[in-house]
């Protein structure tokens, strides 16, 4: 069973805000659903590799050089970019204060 | 010859080289019918304007004498790909007003292929999801009845073909969400090998398994689509550069000694009756055409769920941490500190499976936990991938199974109880674990629903799946019933 501190922490590390009555939903659910996952503990897997890539790739490498922005197909516009940020000041993104002046001073 | 509004490649082409109808009023056509079938909710973007300015340049293009595989073809688009200019939601309030500014590989490969995107389809949020009923938007309903689901994720690519909305339609497959919602609605849908196509501008899920497919009415025409779509994109590292086949390679006379393999387990038990008959009856006729049937074991099928259900969360939980409310998406009003701002926005933007299965994703990769669970369930991938290497290597060329081991469900069946959802994909996942190429075909019906079958083949093996797709599809009449809406 996950405790409600466990869920909670969870939730935290999540960065999800739940209410009360939603930690002890999501509580019930991830029991069931990791209960539900623990049936791979049966297997023996001792000797079995992790699969990591499904074809086994592993580094991609490419030559690392300098293009144009109009040579990437793409070519991005910052201000369309910048539409899409929920509050911005002039060709900024406006977050929180995250420094507390007081203290700084 | 098809006909309006269920017409393949073939017919549109016909129609625009003998100028029976142009581009433009054919994308009018879909167009109107989309805004005529608003009650199956499959569109969530009509990108109305924009087609029909695509649809003027490319009746430009085709008389200038200019021929291109999807030359004025109309494609709805799941909307997990990003599109310039055209909202991309991923069904997420996160998203919800969203505005790419750039296209994603597949949709430029499209364009220039001559194809007409004509809106963005609904899905459930993320691609979490077998029944469309996690949208932000609201479920897709399936066009054979409309109080069933369509299924999911890619719900409404699937209904909008399968309702003649569209002719050819794009998805998203992480564990079935292709090939799930293909067989309840009753059209084509392939799930190419990982890595065939580019997923340069396609919003994560579970990186490991993403792929991106074609939705059709018939197997050429999804097989052409797939052609277009497929290739290595410098863009997108993940893509491999293995050579695609090209549509003219189709032979439906392939299927002549093809040996085709029968997992027992997929058979085992809570099958649908209807969906059990039409496999018996599906197989007999493979038969008939030349196949050969073997029976083949992949022991480790039943481990497939639930590996997956720790995968695929773990990988969504660290793609996810993106949505923060700082730079794009839904930000929370009324928050003060930075750390309210994150968790307030997430816990607002994001909807319940969304939420749940990060959470599960943020348990099975904390410390203490992640040898039991996320390295466990890496083995046990390893071991599913062994079973189906030694399968196609030793015993048959592809495999047959059921696609869904139901027909579509009730809207509202199966919504409280993620397990019994999440069963939906027990036959689809674990070819998306070990990375390999499968398609959906339509085979029949159970209490008047849809039903399909799987075919599973090797990596890089899409063509062997549509030849053998072609040679069944051609001899039975399945996929010419339509939908009466």
């Amino acid at each position: 069973m996950i405790s409600d501190s466990e869920i909670k922490k969870l939730a935290g590390l999540a960065r999800i805000a739940l209410s009360d009555k939603e930690l002890a939903d999501y509580a019930a659910k991830l029991d069931s659903i990791l209960e539900y996952v623990k049936e791979l503990q049966g297997i023996d897997t001792s000797e079995v590799e992790p699969l990591s890539h499904v074809h086994g790739v592993t580094n991609i490498l490419r030559e690392d050089r300098v293009i144009s922005a109009c040579d990437r197909v793409d070519e991005f516009d910052p201000e369309a970019s910048l539409k899409n940020a929920p509050q911005t000041s002039g060709k900024f993104i406006k977050v929180p204060l995250i420094i507390d002046s007081e203290a700084e001073s | 010859m098809s006909q309006f509004p269920f017409f393949d490649i073939s017919s549109l082409h016909e129609g625009y080289r003998t100028k029976k109808f142009s581009c433009q009023e054919m994308t009018g056509q879909y167009l109107r019918r989309i805004a005529e079938h608003k009650e199956l909710n499959c569109f969530i973007e009509v990108n109305e304007d924009m087609a029909l300015q695509q649809a003027r340049d490319v009746d430009k293009r085709i008389s200038q004498g200019e021929s291109a595989a999807l030359m004025g073809i109309p494609v709805a688009v799941k909307d997990i790909i990003v599109t310039k200019n055209l909202r991309t939601t991923c069904a997420s309030k996160i998203l919800e007003n969203f505005v790419p500014p750039y296209n994603a590989t597949v949709i430029n490969r499209i364009l220039k292929s001559g194809a007409i995107v004509i809106g963005k389809t609904n899905m459930d949020e993320f691609g979490m999801g077998s029944s469309n009923e996690n949208s932000y938007f609201g479920p897709v309903k399936n066009p054979w009845n409309i109080e069933r689901v369509a299924g999911g994720s890619s719900g409404g690519s699937a209904a909008a073909v399968a309702a003649g909305l569209a002719p050819l339609a794009l998805g998203s497959d992480t564990g079935g969400s292709i090939r799930q919602p293909a067989s309840l609605c009753g059209v084509f849908g392939i799930k190419p090998t990982y890595g065939r196509v580019s997923r340069y501008g396609v919003i994560a899920y579970a990186s490991s398994l993403d792929q991106i497919g074609p939705f059709a009415s018939c197997a050429a025409d999804a097989a052409t689509l797939l052609s277009v779509i497929a290739g290595r994109d410098p863009l997108d590292s993940t893509s491999a550069d293995v050579a695609v086949f090209k549509p003219s390679q189709l032979d439906e006379k392939q299927v002549r000694g093809l040996k085709i393999g029968i997992p027992k387990e997929y058979f085992a038990q809570g099958m649908e009756k209807g969906v059990e008959t039409a496999l018996a009856q599906a197989i007999g006729q493979f038969e008939k055409l030349g196949a050969t049937i073997v029976d083949v074991t992949l022991p480790h099928t039943k481990a497939a769920l639930a590996a997956y259900y720790i995968i695929a969360p773990a990988e969504a939980s660290s793609n996810l941490a993106r949505y923060d409310g700082i730079r794009y998406g839904y930000r929370s009003q009324d928050v003060l500190s930075l750390e309210d701002l994150y968790s307030v926005s997430r816990a607002e933007g994001f909807g319940a499976e969304v939420k749940r299965r990060i959470m599960i994703g943020t348990y099975v990769l904390s410390t203490g936990y992640y040898d039991a669970y996320y390295r466990k369930a890496q083995q046990v991938r390893t071991l599913i991938k062994r079973d189906f290497e030694q399968a196609l290597a030793e015993k048959c060329d592809i495999l047959l199974a059921p696609t869904s081991p139901t027909s579509a469900f009730r809207i509202g069946e199966k919504i409280d109880d993620p397990l019994t959802m999440y069963l939906s994909d027990i036959f689809t996942i674990p070819a998306s674990l070990a990375g390999l190429s499968a398609l959906s075909v339509p085979c029949g019906f159970s209490n008047d629903l849809p039903v399909g079958l799987q075919l599973i083949g090797s990596a890089w093996d899409e063509l062997k799946l549509v030849n053998a797709a072609l040679a069944y599809e051609k001899s039975c009449d399945w996929s010419l019933r339509k939908p009466t809406i």
